[in-house]
């Protein structure tokens, strides 16, 4: 049956055909297979192309809108063989909204539908390079940045007492107004990229406490060169809450010279060189072409200032506004207090460095008492405003130990001091030079320790702890001043109705109030209208309105009411609780607002801010800081801060 | 008996010879498109490590502070000189003003560049063959927000 050997002649060739025509097969299949991953390598490259083209446009188009919030116009480039396309045409299949400068949501919704918010702009940047084509969607808003409780270039260096938080605002929750503030994230975020174990990014030497909030981080950027980015001491103490190499934020750099620059057009508020004493009020946009100095507080009152040179402050920096310095600014002592109403604060920026030097004022108040017995109690006062509890523990009732420095009530011949109390009727501890004491504690006790405070052994109004307490002390009585001292500004500073300038430690009734209650005639003002200085007391002169101006700063009359004690007593209650202060910081060293500097940023001494400290230099926070990040900041600051990327997609 | 059986007819030399020669053809061809397949791999991972490291380097480079990308206009940074894989690549990074915008938006142009022997085909027993490569990323980068 089986077959002849002629028959299987040639089975031999076509088995080695078909063997090669398997391998030739396998071997084409390994080839296509290989030209696809070259097609695909090929393919990937072009996207990546495309893609850097389309953030690179993405970028040109963020600089165009910098300089011109309303720009609306088509945008495209080259890079390379690669290109980028930006249309606002709501007629092109991809196109972008600007809603940058409106503060209602955009009458366009974004070509996939979304609603684009005020102060915001979502734009679609389309790259090309051959047949690839990337398209991403970016959202950006104004002021949005890295903004953490410090954010620096270089290292951030501690030592001592630190604590980093950071709050969603300073007020309490809407639903629940007692309540503490709701936390939000602060942190540290540095970007320097050479460390090494005795130069990490963020160090902490020791010698104090260093309290980081739940919500916030140390953050660092990928290091060029070492591995320890965070010293040992900080990550023995909060290993989990450091995010190591991660920090991929965009530090703003602001150009702080070239705005000076712009600025320099506005009216001078003083010569280059000058020296100004007090309050420096500015409700203007101004500028010094050189170096200036001020003994005092520098008040901006949504106006800006522009510093061609450097900026000593021998004060603090309040209201709300922006101090923009070519060179460097020292603040010694800062504000006396911090004050919980928002929007409130000042941005500072500088094009070389920070120094915030703080003061002891307290144990510098403590050595003035302690050379006068007889002001124990008032130390005992100021305690309680610091702890906000009485030494039972129970919470202080702050608002009536507020008011009870301010009750206008008659004296008392002899207290007895056990009768001391934080319930009606407050009595003075405090005697006054004429030997009484005075129910409630403005009319007589807060004067009173002020000038008591003055003849204490060890007193100097040449020492800036001096200035620093007593500026605190005198500030709070300014707040239940009895006399009407309206204000108007005269080339940035405040002055008197007679035009005589007005120095806080005389001219806010520091003398002992006679007359007992307080009379109807006195406020005479019978309309809501007529509490605006310029529109009642005084006619239309605009010297004398004070609308414009912030209201710690404004007029008695402004915050009086009508004929009618009682309404002005409601009125007032009704501004301080508008208008919340933190007496717990009486007399210390703090800045509430936007620190940034080109340079370092430099803050000793129990310095403490609300805020944010941003620097492209180094950061060294020494012997105690406090920095409290407030998210509201992020707007408020929006005008000084480049635009912000808050989200982003690839279509 | 013997005389009476009847051999398969063999090959004759010029047979074999031919089969030969076809065979050694065909499997040269074989061994070309094999030594294809295996440059063409070769170079397709290089190409997508390629990107993979420029598009490294660029982001990199993109995170950092912009005052430090200004320095290096002046002051360009060195070659990098890195190995992946085995393979070496030199990056070069590049920054300049960007020449068609307005000043004072402060653009940067960077461009990453990728130089690297690839590998063309295969000789002799795994020799590999190679001619200079290159690959580049460009992008534009502002003083404020970055994507």
């Amino acid at each position: 049956m089986s077959r002849s050997p002629e028959g299987r002649q040639g089975i031999v060739l076509l088995s080695s055909l078909a063997v090669l025509v398997v391998v030739t097969m396998l071997i084409a299949a390994l080839l296509k297979t290989s030209r696809g991953g070259l097609f695909h390598s090929s393919h990937y490259r072009d996207g990546l192309r495309a893609e850097q083209a389309a953030h690179g446009g993405a970028n040109h188009l963020l600089a165009v809108l910098e300089q011109d919030k309303t720009y609306v116009d088509p945008l495209s480039g080259r890079l390379g063989e690669a290109t980028y396309t930006v249309t606002f045409d709501p007629s092109q299949p991809y196109y972008s909204v600007n809603n940058l400068t409106s503060d209602s949501d955009a009458a366009v919704t974004s070509f996939q539908g979304h609603t684009v918010a005020p102060r915001s702009a979502d734009l679609i940047v389309v790259g090309n390079y051959g047949i690839s084509r990337r398209a991403f969607r970016v959202v950006v808003q104004q002021g949005t940045s890295s903004l953490r409780s410090v954010a620096a270039v270089g290292r951030v260096s501690l030592s001592g007492d630190v604590t980093i938080d950071g709050v969603k605002s300073l007020l309490p929750p809407t639903d629940d107004p007692t309540g503490a503030p709701e936390p939000a994230p602060g942190g540290i975020l540095s970007k320097h990229r050479t460390v090494s174990a005795g130069q990490p990014a963020i160090a902490w030497s020791g010698g104090g406490d260093f309290q980081l909030s739940e919500l916030s981080r140390l953050e660092t950027a990928p290091p060029d060169t070492g591995t320890d980015s965070v010293s040992s001491a900080l990550r023995a103490l909060h290993a989990g809450r450091i995010i190591d190499h991660g920090a991929g934020d965009m530090i703003p750099d602001i150009d702080v010279a070239a705005k000076v620059s712009q600025g320099l057009s506005h009216p001078p508020l003083a010569s280059g060189g000058a020296t100004l004493n007090g309050y420096v009020f500015v409700n203007q946009a101004r500028s010094v072409h050189g170096d200036l100095t001020v003994n005092g507080d520098l008040v901006l009152s949504k106006a800006p200032l522009y510093i061609d040179g450097d900026l000593t402050l021998n004060g603090g920096v309040e209201g709300v506004g922006s101090l923009f310095v070519s060179g460097d600014i020292v603040v010694n002592g800062g504000n006396a207090l911090v004050q919980s109403s928002q929007p409130t604060g000042a941005a500072m920026l500088a094009g070389g460095d920070i120094r915030l030097q703080g003061i002891d004022a307290e144990g510098y108040l403590d050595s003035l008492l302690g050379g006068d017995s007889s002001l124990v109690t008032l130390r005992s006062l100021l305690t309680l405003y610091e702890t906000g509890k009485e030494t039972t523990g129970a919470p202080v009732d702050m608002w009536s130990l507020t008011v009870a420095l301010a009750k206008h009530v008659g004296p008392v011949p002899s207290p007895n001091p056990s009768d001391v109390n934080f319930s009606p009727p407050w009595v003075s501890p405090v005697p006054a030079p004429d030997g009484t004491h005075n129910h409630g504690f403005a009319a007589g006790a807060l004067p009173a320790v002020i000038l008591r405070l003055k003849s204490a052994p060890g007193y100097s109004s040449s020492d800036p702890r001096a200035l620093k307490v007593l500026g605190a002390l005198e500030e709070m009585q300014y707040f239940f001043r009895h006399g009407k001292h309206n204000v108007r500004s005269d080339n940035g500073h405040l002055v008197k109705e007679d035009g005589t300038p007005m120095v806080l430690e005389s001219d806010y009734t520091l003398s002992l109030l006679s007359g007992g209650a307080v009379t109807p005639s006195e406020f005479f003002l019978s309309h809501p209208s007529n509490m605006l200085t310029g529109n009642g007391s005084y006619g239309a002169d605009p010297y004398w309105d004070d609308r414009d101006i912030e209201m710690r700063y404004s007029t008695h009359d402004r915050i009086g009411y009508a004929a009618n004690p009682d309404l002005h007593t409601a009125k007032r209650l009704t501004y301080l609780r508008n208008n919340p202060i933190d007496f717990s910081w009486l007399g210390e060293s703090s800045f509430q607002g936007l620190v940034y500097a080109r340079g370092d940023i430099v803050a000793d001494t129990r310095f403490k801010v609300i805020g944010s400290l941003v620097g492209l230099g180094d950061v060294f926070l020494h012997n105690g800081a406090t920095l409290i990040f407030n998210e509201e900041y992020r707007s408020l600051f929006g005008e000084q801060l480049p635009l912000g990327v808050v989200y982003s997609e690839e279509l | 008996m013997l005389g009476s059986v009847r051999w398969p007819r063999g090959f004759t030399l010029a047979e074999i010879i031919v089969a030969l020669g076809f065979l050694t053809v065909v499997l040269l061809s074989l061994m070309g498109l094999l030594t294809s397949h295996y440059a063409m791999q070769s170079k397709s991972e290089e190409s997508l490590a390629a990107g993979h490291l420029a598009l490294a380097q660029m982001e990199s480079w993109k995170s950092r502070p912009y005052s430090e990308l200004a320095a290096l206009v002046s002051s360009p940074a060195p070659p990098i000189d890195l190995v992946r894989d085995g393979r070496e690549y030199r990056c070069r990074l590049q920054v300049t003003p960007h020449p068609t915008s307005a000043p004072q938006m402060r653009l940067l142009h960077l461009s990453v560049r990728l130089d690297w022997q690839e590998s063309t085909s295969l000789t002799g027993l795994g020799g590999v063959t190679s001619r200079p490569a290159f690959f580049e990323l460009e992008s534009l980068v502002a003083p404020g927000a970055a994507l």
